[in-house]
């Protein structure tokens, strides 16, 4: 009995850690690769580096204008979520709490959207966008990821809506007090937890959106990090160290949102696709 | 109904209406339109009804880039579902360094697929990556090869950062559903002296077969979302051989300009998801019965 417990200790660690191994390996290669230069990336990709520069950030910051693709980045995820969750919260209050004509129409043609695939709407929505005047505008990047998260956040909020008991606002209309005031005195605070986990993954939803970024997108000084770290290729196809900068740039700011927000991120995810 | 509740229902309504109708429902219609034409977006349209969708049923590498979608597909189901349910499992055991664990698995779901393209084209590169190196490094320099060129093995490169970048999130699903399983049943299994390979097999996966299916939806609608590896690691290439559904729909429309044809593409996609999607569901609701 001891021993079947040994061996299925061992077997259990060695493979757990294997896969993480894997993993944690190739991060690792690619942050020792951005210190290196390509002279020692080609003579030993496996070495560490041999001295501790920063020249590939510096360089990958300012001259390959990641700076400006990072603010970009952080501007279209940041009013995208503002713009979904004003919205969605207002609409799924109507939704969850007033019964009226219209209301399971209202609520099943945002549902509807979930079953539909987001890239087979890029060819209609890079023309619109053109003959709006919006193509290589950041405007439009914040409309699509704005607008095309609102499926999943209006199923989301307004099941989380629909378990607030409605005692409160009853007793909130014979205080008198108004809808609009309801809305942001009782319902808003108390949908706090799904708005926040909703404003999480939407974020991250909009800072990794890459496709429709490549289209809509053209002038250099507009493009987000997707498109700026995928046209590294191109221009500096050669330089291995910076591209290693790059993904490490990139990837630091979702990392730190994991970090601080796991728990928020897991069950949100799970709860998420669940229902969905 | 009071008037000031009706005046509440319209405002608070019409601006997500209005932008969702505009920018997403509009879009399905126009896209559907668009399909019905000949057109490179620059000279007019011409009407063709349905010989876009009549030169989509036989188009070889429309064809072709189901089959590599379904390869996408074979790849999530045969390889990332098993590896994340035994990772569940072995969460799920009590392990010491869980927290870490996690957040490694984990971490790949959250970074942007370019990030990872780029990640997998250093493991695949062929003077210096890490797979080649790793090779030579091992004696078996005979296997090297140019991955990503190679007709042989582009499908497979392909699918890996796939089933690497979602493998975390499927894994986190099947934990949860592991820990919803009562502890008592599990201890009488114990007690009939079955092993963990046995708990797991003849026990643990009956009980969590809803969460399963779940996950076979989401493997599925993954397989059939994805396109933006293959956009930054081939384009498609070499020779359509790792085109896929969503690729091919881009080639045309942004490549060639053939946004009539291009946008049959898109619609085919749109159907195929739905049509999949319900008759998983409907599966799905069949074995819960």
């Amino acid at each position: 009995m001891k021993n079947r417990s040994l061996v299925f200790g061992t077997a259990k660690y060695g493979f757990l850690w294997l896969y993480a191994g894997l993993s944690l390996f190739l991060f690792a290669w690619i942050f020792a690769g951005s210190f290196k230069n390509n002279r020692e990336i080609f003579r030993s990709p496996f070495a560490l580096p041999e001295r501790l520069s920063f020249e590939n950030y510096i360089r990958a910051w300012e001259s390959a204008n990641m700076h400006a693709y990072f603010w970009n980045s952080i501007l279209v995820s940041t009013a995208s979520v503002i713009l979904t969750l004003a919205i969605a919260s207002m609409v799924s209050y109507v939704i969850a709490r007033f019964t009226f004509r219209g209301n399971f129409w209202l609520w099943g043609m945002f549902v509807i959207g979930l079953a539909i695939p987001m890239q087979s709407l890029l060819l209609p929505t890079f023309l619109k966008m053109n003959s709006l005047g919006l193509r290589d505008h950041l405007l439009s990047l914040i409309i699509v990821s704005g607008v095309f998260a609102l499926p999943k956040s209006v199923f989301v909020l307004a099941g989380f809506m629909r378990t607030i008991p409605a005692v409160l606002e009853e007793a909130a209309i014979v205080d008198g007090c108004s809808y609009w005031r309801m809305f942001y005195k009782i319902i808003l605070p108390l949908s706090m937890p799904g708005i926040a986990t909703l404003a999480i993954l939407d974020f991250i939803g909009a800072w990794n959106e890459y496709v429709y970024a490549s289209v809509l997108i053209s002038s250099d000084h507009l493009r987000t990090l997707p498109i700026g770290l995928a046209n590294f290729r191109g221009e500096f196809s050669s330089e291995y160290g910076l591209i290693c900068a790059g993904i490490t740039i990139t990837m630091i700011p979702v990392v730190l949102v994991y970090v601080f927000f796991q728990e928020q991120i897991v069950k949100g995810l799970v709860s998420g696709s669940v229902k969905g | 109904m009071k008037k000031e509740q009706r005046l509440l229902i319209v405002t608070f309504s019409l601006p997500a209406l209005l932008l969702y109708i505009y920018f997403f429902l509009s879009p399905v219609g126009e896209v559907m339109y668009y399909s019905f034409f000949e057109w490179d977006a620059v000279s007019s349209k011409t009407f063709v009804f349905l010989e876009n969708f009549k030169v989509l049923i036989s188009d070889p590498v429309f064809y072709r880039s189901l089959l590599n979608t379904l390869h996408l597909l074979a790849f999530l189901i045969l390889l990332m579902i098993p590896l994340a349910l035994l990772l569940a499992y072995l969460l799920y055991t009590e392990v010491r360094a869980f927290k870490f664990l996690r957040t490694v698995f984990f971490i790949p779901v959250i970074i942007s697929s370019v990030a990872t393209a780029l990640m997998f084209q250093f493991i695949y590169e062929n003077y210096f990556g890490i797979l080649n190196t790793f090779l030579r490094s091992i004696g078996l320099g005979d296997y090297t090869r140019v991955w990503l060129s190679d007709p042989a093995t582009v499908m497979s490169a392909v699918s890996l950062p796939l089933v690497w970048s979602h493998l975390g999130l499927i894994m986190i699903i099947l934990l949860a559903g592991l820990q919803g399983v009562s502890t008592e049943v599990l201890e009488a299994a114990e007690m009939d002296g079955a092993n963990e390979f046995q708990r797991l097999i003849r026990v643990i996966i009956p009980m969590i077969s809803g969460v399963i299916s779940l996950c076979l939806v989401l493997a599925v609608t993954t397989a059939f979302k994805q396109f933006d590896f293959i956009l930054i690691l081939t384009q498609g290439g070499p020779l359509h051989r790792s085109e896929v559904t969503g690729s091919y729909m881009y080639n045309q429309g942004f490549g060639m300009m053939n946004y009539g044809y291009g946008s049959a593409i898109a619609v085919s996609i749109m159907v195929i998801a739905v049509v999949v999607s319900v008759a998983v569901q409907k599966a799905l609701n069949k074995a819960e019965r």
